[in-house]
């Protein structure tokens, strides 16, 4: 090969959340580090501008560059960029943009629970995580600092804590408070959520003044994304590849190589002592299968897992003023563990702010759609207004068990670089739709305790957005791909740092414990350096 | 026949139209009808609205997309022509309109609630199918409901009842 190639100690493939927070944490102790991203950069203004000139202003994608050399899934075309072979289509996606995922994320930063890590010693279902939550929990500590979590103890939560939270909570909703008193009718508690939201102005970015524009971007940035850990990377030496598309990857004791393709199909080489994967779940083992990389045992790809979630929308008989505040404030936490994990899966409640900007679309959306229904006139502004005022909307966001068959491999189809597409097989599962049907009920009746006419509930499972489990953390390297440190099977100097790595998912969105074990891999990484 | 006295907002609108025709060297006679249609479309709008207060820089761009082509099987010029709505004895309120002969053409109640879908959704429909954004922070639905990407106010503001519209 003629180019001539970068060189540093280590190489990070990805710059979301877990690539910056691995390469901010090297290069703050002294570590060379390259960090390469598929995806441009985003400007956050660009972005707002390309999302109020949108039809499609909830679409979590929309305001995102999507280039060809770096294209990535979207909700809106769900074959768009996925080869998906059924049965079911995978229905979530991400972003290939630097700061990845985190720019559209809700924010919510709930911790797993103890039991999530040992479902089959508890419950005898599903698979044990190779670590504990007692392991973990000084990183969850450390990761609320570090991305700044907004929240307030409660027993709801059900995770152990050793730290308080770094900021006071975001406050409630009214309308929370309205599901405060209707869920205490059904013997269940509503919490205010942790968000990685700022309450208060930290590390440089504002208070949220309640934008309900979260997903699909933080007008403001009062919301964490993965941008200000790449900034933070940058500030500290780390060398940023921005639109390199990283093809293949070798990795041989002591050292390794990436070869990224830019847009103008030109090839550039980096060199380093140690390979961290950091591409999020799906482009991961994408990346990993293309360079035949720890599939030793076709564990690779398999075990692709989402939150099927169950999505309920009605209409309230009084006023509760959604459209206002973070999209989301409270939930039902009370649901996410106990015996019935032996026969279905949890799930926790997410009460929404945004009306039914979920089912629906945006409130312009809604107008368009009710003009065709009418009043009109004076009659149908103010039926607007009435209807606006009095939505609300439930997602229950269910565990899956990972099954073998669920999983990413390479499409025939290429894209606009001639690399293959993800080739997706998915289906939800028997443990999963049970959840799924325990959770409709459930929503009924806390609609009647609410006191609503117009209940409706979405007829399958839809996508959370929450990708997991294709390059497995375990034990035993014939069934998993990963080892406890995250460390591909056989490679002491190659890491999988990505909610791939997750045995099973239990009911929090992954990006906390993803960030979690991002700072704990920090200290992996530099043992593998000092024994390279 | 006397046509109503034009208001303030129209005149504005109406203007709009000058500074094109100007712009584009349209002659005075077309200019002439072009501004008689942009006023009837205007009255059109505030019955299909329910508004007086229109957000008439936008009158235009409205009435373009839904004269193009393709997009209505009644224009609202013709409908607006049909219904006499620069009349003076023309319909004075929505009710009127709907009860009007004019009303009972084929494609007149759409053209009505396409007029009311553009100013409340600050969208219009486009030929093939989809729509298009002509404004996003004038669309009138904002006056009912938050506007989201805007900043609410004080941090927790969310959590007392109340619209906080706009």
């Amino acid at each position: 090969m003629s180019v001539k190639p970068i060189t540093a100690d280590v190489v990070v493939v990805g710059s979301g959340i877990a690539g910056a927070l691995v390469a901010t944490g090297l290069a703050k102790r002294g570590v060379k580090v390259v960090m390469i991203e598929a995806g441009p950069s985003v400007d956050r203004g660009k972005a707002l501008r390309k999302q109020q000139e949108s039809t499609f202003r909830g679409v979590p994608e929309t305001p995102y560059p999507n280039e060809p050399y770096a294209p990535h899934p979207t909700v809106l075309d769900l074959k768009s960029y996925f080869v998906q072979r059924g049965p079911e289509d995978f229905a979530s996606t991400y972003e290939r943009v630097v700061g990845g995922t985190t720019w559209h994320w809700l924010g919510t930063a709930l911790r797993l629970l103890p039991n999530d890590f040992r479902l089959r010693s508890v419950y005898g279902v599903g698979v044990d995580w190779p670590i504990s939550y007692a392991e973990l929990e000084p990183w969850y500590g450390r990761a609320e600092r570090e991305i700044g979590v907004a929240g307030v103890e409660s027993p709801d939560l059900g995770a152990p804590r050793s730290t308080p939270y770094p900021m006071p909570p975001i406050p409630q909703s009214y309308l929370d408070k309205r599901w405060k008193h209707a869920a205490e009718k059904v013997g269940l508690s509503v919490a205010a959520t942790p968000q990685a939201r700022n309450s208060v102005l930290r590390d440089g970015r504002p208070a949220c003044c309640g934008n309900n524009n979260c997903i699909p971007i933080c007008p403001i940035g009062a919301k964490y994304d993965g941008s200000v850990h790449v900034a933070k990377a940058e500030k500290h030496g780390v060398r940023l590849l921005t639109s390199s598309v990283v093809s293949r990857v070798w990795v041989g004791p002591g050292e390794a190589t990436v070869v990224f393709v830019r847009p103008d199909r030109s090839e550039g080489v980096v060199r380093a002592k140690t390979l961290v994967l950091a591409a999020h779940a799906i482009e991961t083992p994408k990346l990993m299968l293309m360079s035949n990389l720890g599939n030793e045992h076709g564990n690779v790809g398999r075990y692709l897992m989402d939150h099927p979630t169950q999505l309920s929308w009605a209409l309230a008989r009084d006023p509760v003023y959604p459209y206002r505040g973070p999209l989301s404030t409270s939930g039902i936490e009370v649901l996410r563990d106990g015996r019935f994990r032996k026969r279905r899966g949890a799930f926790r409640i997410e009460i929404g702010n945004d009306g039914w900007s979920w089912p629906k679309g945006d409130a312009a959306a809604q107008a368009v759609a009710m003009a065709g229904e009418g009043p009109l006139g004076k009659q149908g502004l103010e039926r607007l207004g009435n209807t606006f005022e009095r939505q609300v909307r439930l997602a229950s966001l269910v565990e899956p068990l990972g099954e073998r068959e669920n999983r990413v491999t390479l499409a025939r189809e290429k894209d606009a670089l001639g690399l293959p597409r993800p080739q997706i097989h998915y289906r939800t599962g028997g443990y999963a739709h049970a959840g799924l049907r325990r959770a409709r009920q459930l929503h009924e009746r806390l609609f009647h305790a609410l006191g609503v006419t117009e209940i409706r509930h979405a007829p399958g499972p839809q996508g959370a957005g929450h990708i997991m489990g294709t390059c497995r953390m375990g034990n035993d390297p014939k069934t998993s791909v990963v080892d406890k440190h995250l460390r591909v099977h056989g490679h002491r100097n190659c890491f999988v740092v990505s909610t791939a790595a997750w045995p099973t998912v239990g009911t929090a969105n992954p990006t906390l414990t993803l960030a979690a074990l991002s700072l704990r891999a920090v200290g992996d990484v530099l043992h593998s350096l000092r024994h390279a | 026949m006397r046509d109503m006295p034009m208001r303030r907002r129209e005149f504005l609108g109406a203007s709009v139209v000058s500074a094109v025709a100007l712009a584009f060297g349209w002659a005075p006679t077309a200019f002439a009808g072009r501004s008689a249609k942009l006023t009837a479309f205007i009255r059109l709008s505030r019955l299909a609205t329910g508004t007086h207060h229109l957000p008439v820089a936008h009158a235009n761009a409205y009435f373009e997309a839904l004269e193009a082509h393709g997009v209505l099987k009644l224009r609202p010029s013709e409908f607006a022509r049909l219904a006499r709505i620069n009349a003076f004895d023309g319909p004075r309120t929505l009710a009127e309109l709907q009860h009007s002969p004019a009303y009972r053409k084929p494609g007149a109640k759409a053209c009505v609630e396409a007029i009311a879908a553009a100013w409340w959704s600050g969208t219009v429909p486009v030929a093939g199918g989809g729509r298009r954004v002509v404004t996003w922070e004038d669309a009138l639905v904002w006056r009912e409901v938050h506007r989201s990407g805007s900043c609410q106010g004080a941090t927790g503001s969310w959590a007392h009842p109340g619209r906080a519209a706009g």
